[in-house]
C-alpha cells in the first residue's frame, strides 16, 4: 500500500497557491508599473544565455538559408550580368533622382518624424507560447529604454515596451491581444476617422482595426499610421496596409484586416523611439 | 548543487524555445520544452517537489516571457502536482509510461490555459479550434520530446544529480 505523503495531508495550503496564482494573475493581465528585484535579478541572469542562443540560431538559420538559395542565386547572378551592362545609363539617372528626391523631401514637412530619438537594440528572444506574442531585447534601463516607449522597425510599428530590467526589455508585440494603438488611414487622414488597431482575432499575425466610422473612407491597399493619441505611441508611425473592410454584426461601424507592416516572423533588430518629452529631458 | 541542475536546464528549456522554436514564426506550434522537463523531473521526484518543479518553471518562464505572473505556472504547478503523485505509482524505468502520463497532462494543461485565457482575456478562440490547431500537434511534439528527453534525465537521476536524498514515497 502506498504511503501517504506531507502534500496528502496539507491540500489546503497547496489549493490556497493556486488560488495565489489566480488571484496574480489577475493584477498582472494589464499590465504592471514596474518589475520587482527578484524579476530583474532573473532577467539580468536569463538575457546574456537569450542572447547567445538567439545569435547561434540566427546564424545556423542564415548558413541553411545560403545553401537553400544556392541555386536562385546562381540564376539571379546571370541575370545581374545583363543588367551590368545597362547600369551605367541607369546610374547616371539615379544620380539626377537622389538630388530630386533630396529636394522633394526637404519640401515635405518632415519634421515629425525627425524629433525620434531611437535606441538600436537586437531581438534576443521570442515568447514561444500561442497565447502571447512578446520578445526580449538587448537593451535596458542602463541604455535610457523606459516602459511604455514603442518600438519599430525600418518597416514600421512593432509594438511597445512591456517591462524594463537593467540590462533588458521586453516588448509588447502589436499581434499579442492586449495592445492596443489609435489609429488613422494615411490617405484621408480624417481626424474624426480615427481607429484602434489591435491584434486579430483567429488570425496570428495579422492586425484589426476597429471602431471606424460606417462612412470612413478605408479600402484595400491604404496604409494606417499611428495617431499620437493614448501619449504611447507617436504619431505617423506605419502600422500595416489594409487588405480588406466590412462592417461589424450590429452594421453601424466597419472594421478593416491589416497585414502589419513589419515582419513580425523575421525580427532581428529593432529600435525603441524615444518620445520628444524624454529627449528634452 | 541538484538545484543549480534543475535551473540551468529550466533555462537552457526556455531559451531554445524563445530562439530556436520560435523561428516557427506567429502562429506557429511549437513544443513547450520546459512542460516536459517538468513532467519528466516530477516523474522522478514526488508531489510536493513536482509542485516545487511546476512553480518554478512556471514563474520563470511567466517572468522572462512577460505573461501575467502566475498564468503559465498554475498549469506547470498543477501538472508538476499531479506527476509528481504519479511518481511512486507507475514503472518509471519504462519510458512509454512517462509518454503517456505527458500526453493526458499536456491535454489538461492546454485545457486549463485555454481556461485562464478566457478569465483574463477574450482570445475569441473556440477550444475545438485551439484543441485541432495548436493542442493536438503540441500533444504529439511533446510525446517525441519526452521519449528523446526521459532516458537521459532518468539516468542522470540514477547518479543522483536532480535529487540528492533519498526518494521518497508517495
Amino acid at each position: 500500500m502506498l504511503t501517504p505523503i506531507k502534500i496528502r495531508k496539507k491540500p489546503v495550503s497547496i489549493l490556497l497557491i493556486f488560488v495565489f496564482l489566480l488571484i496574480l494573475a489577475s493584477f498582472t493581465s494589464q499590465g504592471r508599473q514596474k518589475i520587482t528585484l527578484m524579476e530583474e535579478m532573473l532577467l539580468t541572469v536569463v538575457a546574456p544565455v537569450q542572447g547567445v542562443f538567439q545569435r547561434l540560431t540566427f546564424s545556423a538559420e542564415s548558413v541553411f538559408a545560403s545553401v537553400r538559395e544556392y541555386q536562385l542565386l546562381l540564376k539571379e547572378n546571370a541575370l545581374l550580368h545583363e543588367q551590368l551592362a545597362a547600369s551605367s545609363t541607369l546610374e547616371a539617372q539615379l544620380a539626377e533622382l537622389r538630388k530630386e528626391n533630396h529636394r522633394l523631401r526637404q519640401m515635405l514637412d518632415l519634421r515629425e518624424k525627425s524629433e525620434y530619438q531611437l535606441i538600436a537594440s537586437e531581438v534576443i528572444a521570442r515568447d514561444a507560447s500561442n497565447w502571447f506574442q512578446t520578445m526580449t531585447i538587448n537593451r535596458g534601463s542602463m541604455h535610457g529604454v523606459k516602459k511604455n516607449m514603442a518600438v519599430v522597425t525600418s518597416e514600421g510599428l512593432v509594438g511597445s515596451i512591456y517591462s524594463v530590467s537593467h540590462i533588458s526589455s521586453q516588448v509588447l508585440l502589436l499581434t499579442d491581444s492586449r495592445p492596443a494603438v489609435s489609429a488613422f488611414v494615411q490617405r484621408s487622414r480624417e481626424p474624426g476617422q480615427v481607429g484602434v488597431v489591435e491584434s486579430a482575432p483567429g488570425i496570428p499575425g495579422y492586425l484589426r482595426m476597429i471602431n471606424l466610422p460606417r462612412e470612413a473612407n478605408i479600402q484595400p491597399g491604404d496604409i494606417v499610421i499611428s495617431s499620437g493619441l493614448g501619449e504611447i505611441f507617436p504619431k505617423g508611425l506605419v502600422i500595416g496596409h489594409v487588405l480588406e473592410t466590412g462592417e461589424d454584426e450590429y452594421g453601424i461601424l466597419q472594421y478593416a484586416l491589416l497585414r502589419p507592416a513589419a515582419n513580425f516572423n523575421r525580427l532581428e533588430e529593432v529600435f525603441v523611439v524615444i518620445p520628444v518629452t524624454e529627449k528634452r529631458e | 548543487m541538484g538545484i543549480i541542475f534543475i535551473f540551468g536546464l529550466f533555462v537552457i528549456s526556455l531559451v531554445i524555445q524563445g530562439s530556436v522554436l520560435a523561428l516557427a514564426g506567429t502562429g506557429g506550434v511549437h513544443p513547450d520544452i520546459l512542460f516536459v522537463v517538468v513532467v519528466a523531473l516530477a516523474l522522478l521526484s514526488d508531489g510536493k517537489r513536482g509542485a516545487l518543479l511546476g512553480f518554478s518553471a512556471g514563474m520563470l518562464q511567466d517572468i522572462v516571457f512577460a505573461s501575467p505572473i502566475g498564468f503559465f505556472t498554475f498549469g506547470k504547478m498543477l501538472a508538476g502536482l499531479l506527476a509528481g503523485l504519479l511518481a511512486h505509482e507507475i514503472y518509471r524505468d519504462f519510458v512509454p509510461v512517462p509518454v503517456i502520463v505527458v500526453t493526458v497532462l499536456t491535454v489538461l494543461n492546454e485545457a486549463v490555459t485555454y481556461l485562464l485565457m478566457n478569465m483574463y482575456f477574450n482570445p475569441q478562440v473556440t477550444f475545438i479550434h485551439y484543441l485541432q490547431h495548436f493542442s493536438l500537434p503540441r500533444v504529439a511534439m511533446h510525446i517525441l520530446v519526452m521519449a528523446i528527453a526521459y532516458p537521459y534525465l532518468y539516468t542522470a537521476q540514477k547518479r543522483r544529480m536532480f535529487f540528492h536524498e533519498p526518494e521518497s514515497t508517495g
